[in-house]
């Protein structure tokens, strides 16, 4: 498989490490039912057949963590953005 | 006081040269030239821009390019990063980077981190391209361009500055095994093997 | 060039493979098969041969199984015949043939299923004596393998005409081509058929197809390299056999394995022509018949005097049509069908070719080798033709494997009567014989086709220039998969012996689908996977179940498509290569010094220091201990990982990765400060120094250091991006040692001169800082894991050798010791510090201790849930130290912990030993423990309990700090 990191190109997936769903927002830690959310956000994440998207980190490369829209089926990959957008 | 043999000791030392000689390749020990890593301050990417024309006269490029000067030449390593390297040996770069590039990037030194390599010649491109995970085509990996990327299982930063020149660095501690995984790759080129090889 | 076979010295010549230049000899029988150890011999001449498999090579070099038909030939080359005892000739397992009722399909299934005690003892080596077949080396592999990588435009797999089309289109293109071929010399079927292109030889237009590309520069040919795998991305696998056909060659690898991307594929692998299911099909001198055509016309072999053709289609034709121009006796054709073309009987009639229309061949005779073959006739009787050859011709099953790696299924195209390409993986187009194109005009036009196609897409412009010109041969066909009237053994899967019967008991016994059938009876599973048996196996069982052959099903094919080499996946990656190694920058000195190296991660560190004299591990680590807690140690800490935390809002940013505040640390000053994974459980632990209002180093364990720095982007990047905070690693900046014990000060006073003021006024316990010393830039940081005075130097690493030796100089007079990292442990655990076996994935900053360390009014990672109840709950277990009650008792790690006199078990467990270590301070076993709700436990007696190593011993819980509880040490 070979990911297109959006600074380094498209590079061999060994390179890189995963982390899963990128949808999991980090809850507020101070909300009332900050426990049940992050225990959701730690816990219960999904893993669809088919379109995701991911989290990667280019471990060997850019140092990159970026967004993968990914279909886990085929792994074709649509597009990989970088989390944080590069400093101004 | 106890002595102390101050002779700077390149990670290559005792590795290199290569088991040779090569047909068109030639590998240099390039210890010696200063190195950092920069990083630019949130915001701040103008500022660094116009630092570094002021101070290095170097127009600072975006992306895994080389932005090269005269005296500095800065290597695209992340989208907010780069290795600055001195054109020649320079054991100061960090500390005259930290004065005038203060507030707008943060910098490491890294010239002991880093073994610095050139290769050289008509087959570097060759040699390098058995290791490397990277196409190394002029057309994708023309002069100027630079990569962070493995070799052997061994991380490396490589960029090119001329049609058969490649610079190579290595942290230091992989420096015994990158040399092993590169005299590996340059074995089909010594002048002794069959030349059947050259394939 | 000479060669050996069994024993005997043979003469071939150049260009030969094995199984060519055994047929000029003479040799027909090549091996015994699996089962039944029936006499073999050749049958294909290529990839694709189930046969005729040898162990080339000796000793150490021996490979079994190996296809003489792709065997090239050279000067030495030994080889041996397979599965044959005690000679090829004479095989007493040729027994199995007589039993062969009883050893059909599922045979090891029903036979070996009881009593359950004999399975072990008598049927599993039953089974392993009988089965495989070649013996495979008990030697490490002795030849040398390389690995490249490859990146192309127009990847073409297959050099014959298609592929040859295909890459001819595409290299006048300029695209980068890269065009592989299995085989030693290009060119495919036109090395083995006559036939004409552009009014030449169709060799003489491969030889020139081949120049051409050869001397373009964006074009490189990979010959004697099989594409045997397709992954994601656009990936392939390919592996060359660099010097296989020079024997060993000093300074040249054996095979290269290749990773190729490429952004188009044109697969051009051709076809493999499949057999018929008749009576002893195969039997040596039974061949393919356009196996017999590459013997006859590309190796110059007569395969045999007398030859039948037994065919239901025109390309056999011409197998008969070849053997006579070469002079060889007229041939005769079998054909099943009734009719075909006149102009195939025109031809047949002027080379004298005796035909019989709509028969087949029943049966075949002859010991070691055919002597004769017997046809039933349209009418009903039957005829025996002598032979000594009987070419074969069944049709044409396009090569798909490389089609399917990605879980693709083939389709089933009633035309062609043979499955082609279905969805292709990304970027692949199909052409030639590949995609049903069997014709040698239809190839060429396909591949040229396919070849500019690919060239376009990669943004290529195609110059149009005139297609090779071949005529379209003759090439109507009539599926025929078996002869109903055999009686005797039909072969499907001729290298797993599986017959058409065994199909038949198959469907009786109910096992119909694909998979069933492929299981039940082992069709397709050997060596070959099936390349010449699935699809017939399908045909068969599709007419037993009255249904089509794609309703029976595909099997998948998957990587490799030949086999390939362990040794070629590993590539140079073996022995001390077989992963990176990292060295300190004082590594050759501690290696003169007699130091003994433990693997930490890649890194090598030392581990002790051997002195003349010890005679043991525990002695040095003894005396390495002793000199640190009463003199001074010296201990190389490079490995440690350093990463540099900068920017305006790095405080803010340590503030939330640490379950501690960092942002109220001075500059000047270092902390140990904790991290926790989300889940609340303890990730890494370390010292942090403040340098700087807006600049701190972090301290991460060797082991995590990569790991740190990936959790650390993480929550730069995608948690907080808002932060100011940058990162770098710095780890192999710098050298870094310890200098523990109570002469600590007095050696770096003695060795930094007056660079700083080391009084523990001016530099406390914890203190840090950075300055100038000798022309460097030094860093010093109070921090001990020893529990003694201690310090660790940081250097530029180019000169930690020499500052390690200065160190040693300095502290000469002072009894100045180098430690290892058995002796950091024992100090550590004399000092009860946390490391790797209490950081080990299950606990929780209470869980050791720390839990007074979790800031309650800032965020940070792993908070929520390390309030979770579970990981609060005072019963679970937490660290404590033991000491064995009998002070000469020996405790071990890993021991679990009893009340004294229950009996064992997992209700009973109330913890376990961590770390242990014999101190020689306190002159005791010494264990740091995980004991449930342990710190209320203190004084209590528990039961150490390892049946493996040794008896039970008695215990007492205590403090984990076994030495200098106050810290009066520390804070000399
Ligand atoms: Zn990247």
């Amino acid at each position: 498989m070979r990911i297109p990191c959006p600074f380094c190109g498209d590079r061999d997936v060994s390179e890189f490490a995963y982390l899963g769903d990128a949808g999991v927002v980090r809850p507020f830690p101070d909300a009332a039912d900050a426990g049940e959310r992050v225990f959701e956000s730690v816990y219960l994440r999904d893993n669809p057949r088919g379109r995701h998207a991911e989290l990667w980190y280019h471990a060997s490369g850019c140092r990159g963590w970026l967004r993968v829209d990914r279909d886990t089926a085929t792994h074709e990959v649509a597009s990989a953005v970088l989390t944080r957008a590069p400093s101004l | 006081m106890p002595e102390l043999d101050t002779t700077p000791r390149s990670a290559f030392d005792g590795l290199l040269p290569l088991a040779g000689p090569h047909d068109g390749l030639e590998v240099i020990d390039r210890d010696g030239c200063g190195l950092a890593t920069l990083v630019v301050r949130r915001d701040a990417r103008k500022a660094l821009r116009a630092a570094l024309i002021s101070q290095y006269g170097v127009e600072l490029r975006d992306g895994p390019v080389v932005s090269r000067g005269a005296r500095i030449s800065l290597i695209g390593t992340g989208a907010d990063s780069w290795l600055a390297v001195s054109a020649g040996p320079n054991a100061g770069l960090y500390a005259d980077l930290a004065a005038r590039l203060a507030g707008c990037a943060s910098l490491s030194d890294q010239s002991d981190g880093y073994g610095l390599l050139g290769v050289r010649g008509a087959n570097a491109a060759t040699v390098l391209q058995r290791l490397l995970p990277i196409d190394l085509h002029p057309d994708a990996f023309p002069v100027g361009a630079a990569a962070a990327t493995l070799a052997a299982h061994i991380p490396l930063l490589l960029w090119r500055s001329g049609e058969a020149e490649f610079e190579v660095a290595v942290f230091r501690s992989y420096a015994g095994s990158f040399i092993h995984a590169l005299d590996g790759a340059a074995r089909p080129f010594r002048r002794s093997a069959a030349p059947t090889a050259r394939g | 060039m000479t060669f050996r076979f069994d024993g005997r010295t043979y003469n071939g010549f150049a260009g030969d493979t094995l199984a060519s230049a055994l047929l000029a000899n003479g040799v027909r029988l090549f091996g015994r098969s699996f089962k039944y150890h029936r006499p073999r011999g050749v049958l294909t001449a290529g990839s694709e041969e189930p046969n005729a498999l040898v162990e080339l090579g000796d000793g150490a070099w021996r490979e079994p199984n190996t296809r003489a038909t792709v065997t090239e030939l050279f000067e030495g080359l030994s080889a041996r015949s397979q599965n044959r005892w005690p000679t090829l000739g004479v095989d007493l397992g040729a027994v199995n043939g007589l039993l062969a009722p009883f050893i059909a399909a599922g045979f090891y299934y029903k036979t070996f299923m009881w009593p359950a005690a004999f399975w072990e003892k008598v049927y599993e080596p039953l089974i392993r004596h009988a089965a495989g077949l070649g013996r495979a080396s008990e030697h490490a592999d002795p030849d040398d393998y390389e690995k490249a990588h490859a990146f192309c435009d127009v990847l073409v797999v297959g050099g014959g005409p298609a592929g040859l089309a295909a890459a001819l289109a595409a290299g006048r293109s300029g695209a980068r081509v890269l065009l592989c071929d299995e085989d030693f010399r290009f060119g495919g079927r036109l090395n083995g058929d006559r036939c004409q292109i552009d009014d030449g030889p169709g060799g003489l237009w491969a030889e020139q197809a081949e120049a051409e590309l050869r001397a373009l520069p964006n074009v490189q040919l990979l010959g004697r390299t099989t594409v045997f795998g397709v992954y994601d991305g656009q990936t392939y696998g390919a592996l060359e056999r660099v010097t296989d056909h020079l024997g060993a060659v000093p300074g040249l690898p054996r095979q290269r394995l290749w990773k190729i991307v490429a952004r188009r594929t044109v697969l051009a692998a051709g076809a493999i022509e499949r057999s018929i299911a008749f009576g002893g099909n195969d039997r040596p001198g039974v061949m393919m018949a356009s196996a017999v055509r590459t013997y006859v016309n590309r190796f110059g072999v007569a395969p045999g005097r007398t030859g039948v053709v037994f065919t239901c289609n025109d390309n056999g034709w011409s197998t008969a049509f070849d053997l006579a121009e070469a002079g060889l006796a007229s041939p005769t054709i079998v054909d099943a069908r009734t009719a075909p073309a006149r102009h195939l009987l025109e031809r047949a009639a002027a080379l004298g070719v005796r035909v019989i229309l709509g028969a087949q061949v029943v049966d075949t005779a002859g010991a070691k080798a055919l002597r004769s073959v017997t046809v039933a006739l349209g009418d009903g009787h039957a005829t025996t033709l002598p032979a000594d050859l009987l070419a074969v011709a069944g049709g044409w099953n396009p090569t798909l494997a490389l089609s399917n790696h990605l879980g693709a299924r083939p389709v089933w195209r009633s035309d062609l009567e043979a499955f082609a390409p279905g969805p292709l993986p990304p970027g692949m187009t199909a052409a030639g014989a590949a995609n049903g194109a069997f014709t040698l005009a239809a190839a060429l036009r396909g591949g040229a086709a396919a070849g500019a196609e690919a060239a376009c897409a990669c943004g290529h412009k195609v110059v149009a220039h005139d297609a090779p010109r071949a005529d379209d041969e003759p090439s109507a066909s009539s599926a025929l998969w078996h002869v109903a009237a055999s009686r005797a053994k039909a072969f499907i899967d001729f290298q797993h012996d599986v017959t058409v019967d065994d199909i038949v008991l198959a469907e009786r016994e109910g096992y119909r689908s694909v998979e069933h059938l492929k299981r039940y009876t082992t069709l397709g599973m050997a060596t070959d996977q099936g390349k010449m048996a699935n699809v017939a196996g399908l045909a068969i069982m599709a007419a037993l179940t009255d249904r089509s052959i794609p309703e029976v099903g595909v099997t998948t094919a998957r990587p490799p498509y030949t086999p390939v080499a362990i040794g070629a996946f590993g590539g140079p990656h073996r022995g001390p290569a077989f992963r990176p190694t990292r060295l300190t920058a004082s590594h050759d000195w501690a290696r003169a010094q007699g130091a003994v190296f433990v693997e930490t991660g890649l890194w090598l560190r030392p581990q002790w220091y051997a002195r003349p004299g010890e005679t043991d591990w525990l002695q040095s680590v003894c005396r390495e201990v002793t000199a640190v807690r009463s003199a001074v140690g010296v201990c190389d800490v490079s490995t440690l990982g350093k990463i540099d935390v900068q920017g305006p809002d790095a405080a803010a940013f340590l503030d939330r990765v640490y379950i501690n505040t960092f942002s109220a640390l001075p500059v000047g000053k270092a902390r140990y400060g904790v991290m926790l994974r989300d889940d609340g459980i303890v990730f890494d632990d370390g010292t942090t120094a403040r340098l700087g209002p807006e600049h701190f180093v972090m301290t991460t364990t060797t082991a995590n250091a990569a790991r740190v720095m990936q959790h650390l982007e993480h929550a730069r990047q995608v948690s907080w991006p808002d932060l100011d905070v940058q990162l770098a690693s710095i780890t192999e900046q710098w050298a870094q040692y310890a200098v523990a014990g109570p002469r600590a000060r007095q050696l770096l006073e003695a060795m930094l001169d007056d660079a700083i003021a080391l009084s523990d006024e001016a530099f406390p316990y914890l203190a840090c800082g950075e300055f100038a010393w000798r022309g460097m830039t030094v860093r010093l940081f109070r921090v001990s894991f020893s529990g003694e005075l201690a310090y660790e130097l940081a250097v530029p690493a180019r000169h930690g050798r020499a500052v390690l030796q200065a160190l040693m100089q300095a502290g000469a007079p002072m009894g100045v010791t180098p430690y290892g990292t058995e002796a950091l442990a024992v100090l550590r655990i004399e000092k009860g510090h946390v490391a790797g076996p209490e950081l080990n994935g299950t606990t929780t900053a209470a869980d050791l201790g720390l839990g007074r360390m979790m800031a309650r009014k800032k965020d940070f990672i792993g908070r929520t849930l390390a309030g979770r109840p579970g990981l609060v709950d005072p019963a679970r277990p937490a660290l404590v130290g033991l000491t064995a009650v009998n002070p000469a008792a020996r405790l071990r790690s890993g021991a679990h912990l009893l009340k004294t006199g229950e009996k064992p078990s997992l209700e009973a467990d109330q913890g376990y030993l961590t770390s242990v270590a014999y101190s020689p301070t306190l002159e005791r076993w010494l264990a740091l423990a995980l004991v449930a709700g342990g710190r209320e436990r203190m004084g209590e007696r528990l039961t150490a309990h390892d049946p493996l190593r040794g008896p039970d011993i008695e215990v007492e819980i205590c403090s984990p700090v076994f030495v200098d509880p106050e810290g009066a040490r520390l804070h000399a």
